[in-house]
């Protein structure tokens, strides 16, 4: 063999400040536009006009700031859970599914109280009854995980299905609204079980998001649970030798993740659809996997990038309404997130050459 | 030179007298209007239909904009607004399950206007919900059929069993009962609007069944190519399926949103729009039927001719009492009839009817 340069992709020893990974992440965003606009010239398109409708889909009023801001509420949780799980290594592809249990959780609630239930009442049940219902639908896998060790990636992800069928089942069944003419919908859950508007049409969904956030982040920093994750994550060996109850770690670590995708659906039900429908969700759950992944699980990073996620989505809706091609409007969104990727990839990990041959491992 | 300056000067006093006129020949080109849909414009039915209707106001001289695939959750709201900041004046949103979204943008911009998927469940005073009497069309495929089984048996692949199906289904076997009481109609449930393997397979089932004719409420055409494989007469639904299989499609039922989208446009334009519900039918083109397969006998052309006259003019109502559920339950007594609302919820299955509603 001829001496071609290989290069291999190793982890950066050194963690690198704040200051700099955000450099990264905007060097990234840079990336992503410039490319961006590159296919938009090579397929015809104004790029001006592109890029005038992302932003103005996405930011560019009270109303595209509000959408914007209710999307990210359920990737934002989501992808919280996501991250929680990870701290110990914990691959959580159940989101999408734990989303649904969850807003069928919240509507079983808001569909059966009493129409004239307190909000005092209604709202804290509907949205702990979507909480356990996540929970316990990320139990079964996390059971499965600690007691027989099935892999997680593979019964969360199947887990999905189900949940999704079981919502399909309900609303076109036992939970029909039979006002909608046997379309797919239950009927609107109690007014006592929806969630307020913040301001514009803002829902209070966004103060739960933050406050989940700022937990996370307090259970990093100051509580056992928190420390225990994130060594037996980092150092599964030492972590064993330490003592600590593995099987309690992933029920811990599943089922968080569990409750906080079940909060994001119990939310969607009291605060966006307001009842329980099929094609409820666009994928929140597999969005979320990137953002925590593009966030690197940080809880502040997470909110800062659900929001572009969610501004990125709605700005799409607005590249049609401005005229670009679907196909194209959907290959820009890709074009972007991919840049964005790839610059945090390589805030991690370094490219180094190696001499060929060597790379036999 | 001093020539052409002149005939500069005549050209450049000639442009702007052009462009002074344009906005009087423009006039009837302000209006903008946009269209939501739930699924992507090749899907060569339901979405495809409203996106030809959406050429047809455009070259009528309407601004036209769509967004494909918007799921029926909050996305309805962004999009909508986002299209009245681009100053459109009229939203088509083209799915059932967006009434409770449109409503609310609906009611907070009461100078615009938005047209929605019947039966209402979110009304608002500029909203006007449309859909058409498919049901009439498949009453007259039905007769069709009734006139073309020799083994008096036909299948009917069915998506889900929403009122609109069920209705199609019923008038269809009312259509070919008339014709040839002894006709049993054995429906089957894909359950589904897109599963081109399970409408093919439910095609192919019921041949082996016995049925000579497989009719069918399925957004593609796969029923019929299966059908057409087996050797049996296929009536097609949505659009002219003819196409897929030349020699076995009897006809079939054709939606076209033309008319109805037209109508608007001119609604708003004269300002007689009026909210509520509409329904074209075969009166207006909204509903018809796909070319007779040359097979189909003359005095069964005619039949179907005159019946299609007789419903326009009112003078046919196949939905006139008594009538029978396949349960044995008089669901129209005699002397009675049905209207919208009460096809709006249909239940039941009329006699003759070969198999059940899934729960």
């Amino acid at each position: 063999m001829i001496g071609i340069p290989s290069f291999r992709l190793e982890p950066r020893l050194e963690a690198g400040r704040p200051s700099g990974q955000a450099l990264q992440v905007l060097s990234g965003a840079v990336l992503a536009f410039v490319l961006g606009a590159l296919f938009l010239i090579v397929t015809g398109e104004d790029v001006l006009v592109a890029y005038g409708a992302l932003l103005r889909g996405s930011f560019g009023s009270v109303n595209a700031l509000s959408g914007t801001l209710n999307k990210a509420v359920p990737i934002g949780l989501c992808a919280l859970g996501i991250a929680f799980a990870y701290r110990a290594r914990l691959w959580n592809i159940g989101a999408e599914g734990q989303l649904y249990m969850g807003a069928f959780g919240a509507a079983g609630v808001g569909l059966h109280l009493p129409a004239d239930t307190s909000a005092v009442i209604a709202l804290p049940l509907a949205l702990a009854a979507g909480m356990l219902a996540g929970a316990a639908w990320a139990l079964v896998a996390a059971l499965l995980k600690a007691y027989r060790g099935v892999n997680e990636i593979l019964t969360t992800l199947m887990l999905n299905y189900i949940a999704i069928l079981w919502v399909g089942y309900l609303v076109n069944g036992p939970w029909s609204d039979p006002l909608v003419f046997s379309f797919p919908y239950s009927a609107a859950v109690i007014p006592g079980a929806q969630i307020g508007k913040l301001f514009f049409g803002v829902h209070a969904g966004l103060v739960v998001l933050c406050l989940m956030a700022v937990l996370l982040i307090v259970i990093d920093r100051s509580s056992r649970i928190g420390y225990e994750l994130r060594l037996a994550g980092d150092a599964p060996r030492a972590a064993l030798y330490g003592g600590i109850n593995q099987r309690k770690l992933v029920l811990i670590g599943l089922g968080g993740a569990g409750l906080l995708a079940g909060l994001a659906g119990a939310i969607e039900i009291s605060g966006a659809t307001l009842r329980l429908q099929s094609g409820l969700s666009p994928g929140y759950g597999f969005m979320a996997i990137l953002v925590a992944w593009i966030a690197q699980g940080r809880p502040l990073a997470i909110l800062l990038a659900s929001v572009l996620y969610a501004a990125l989505l709605n700005g799409g809706f607005a590249l049609q309404v401005s005229g670009v091609p679907p196909a194209i409007g959907t290959i820009l969104q890709a074009v972007l997130l991919l840049s964005v990727f790839a610059a945090t990839t390589f805030g991690t990990y370094r490219l180094r050459r190696v001499p060929t041959g060597s790379l036999a491992t | 030179m001093k020539e052409t300056k002149h005939q500069l000067l005549r050209a450049v006093l000639l442009a702007g007298a052009a462009v002074l006129a344009f906005p009087l020949t423009a006039a009837a080109q302000d209006l903008k209007a946009a269209m939501i849909y739930v699924g992507p414009v090749g899907d060569a039915g339901w979405t495809y239909r409203h996106d030809v209707a959406r050429q047809c106001i455009e070259e009528q001289g309407v601004e036209t904009a769509y967004v494909e695939t918007v799921p029926e959750t909050p996305d309805v709201v962004n999009v909508q607004n986002d299209f009245l900041s681009q100053g459109y004046d009229m939203i088509f949103a083209t799915a059932f399950g967006y009434q409770p979204f449109t409503q609310q943008v609906a009611q907070a911009n009461p100078d615009k206007h938005f047209f929605g998927i019947t039966p209402t469940i979110a009304p608002a005073d500029n909203i006007l919900n449309f859909y058409g009497k498919l049901w009439d069309g498949r009453y007259l495929t039905g007769l069709v059929a009734g006139a073309m089984t020799e083994s008096n048996k036909i299948g009917f692949v069915a998506a889900q069993p929403i009122p609109t199906v069920i209705a199609g289904l019923n008038a269809f076997t009312l259509g070919a009962r008339a014709v040839n009481p002894d006709v049993t109609v054995e429906v089957v449930w894909t359950l589904s609007w897109y599963d081109p393997a399970a409408e093919k397979q439910a095609a192919t089932a019921l041949v082996e069944g016995g049925a000579d004719v497989i009719a069918q409420h399925q957004d593609t055409p796969s029923a019929v190519i299966g059908a057409s494989e087996k050797g049996a007469w296929a009536i097609g639904s949505e659009s002219d399926m003819t196409a897929f299989a030349p020699e076995r499609v009897l006809t079939g039922t054709v939606w076209d949103w033309c008319p109805f989208y037209s109508k608007a446009v001119e609604m708003v334009r004269d300002g007689s729009f009026a909210p509520g519900e509409f329904y074209g039918g075969l009166d207006d083109g909204t509903v018809s039927l796909a070319p007779l397969n040359s097979a189909v006998p003359a005095d069964v052309a005619t039949q179907v001719k005159d019946a299609q006259a007789a419903i326009i003019a009112g003078e046919l109502d196949y939905w006139a009492g008594p009538i029978v559920s396949n349960e044995g339950n008089e669901v129209v007594a005699a002397g009675a009839t049905l209207g919208i609302a009460d096809i709006n919820g249909m239940n039941w299955l009329v006699e003759g009817v070969s198999g059940s509603l899934p729960n």
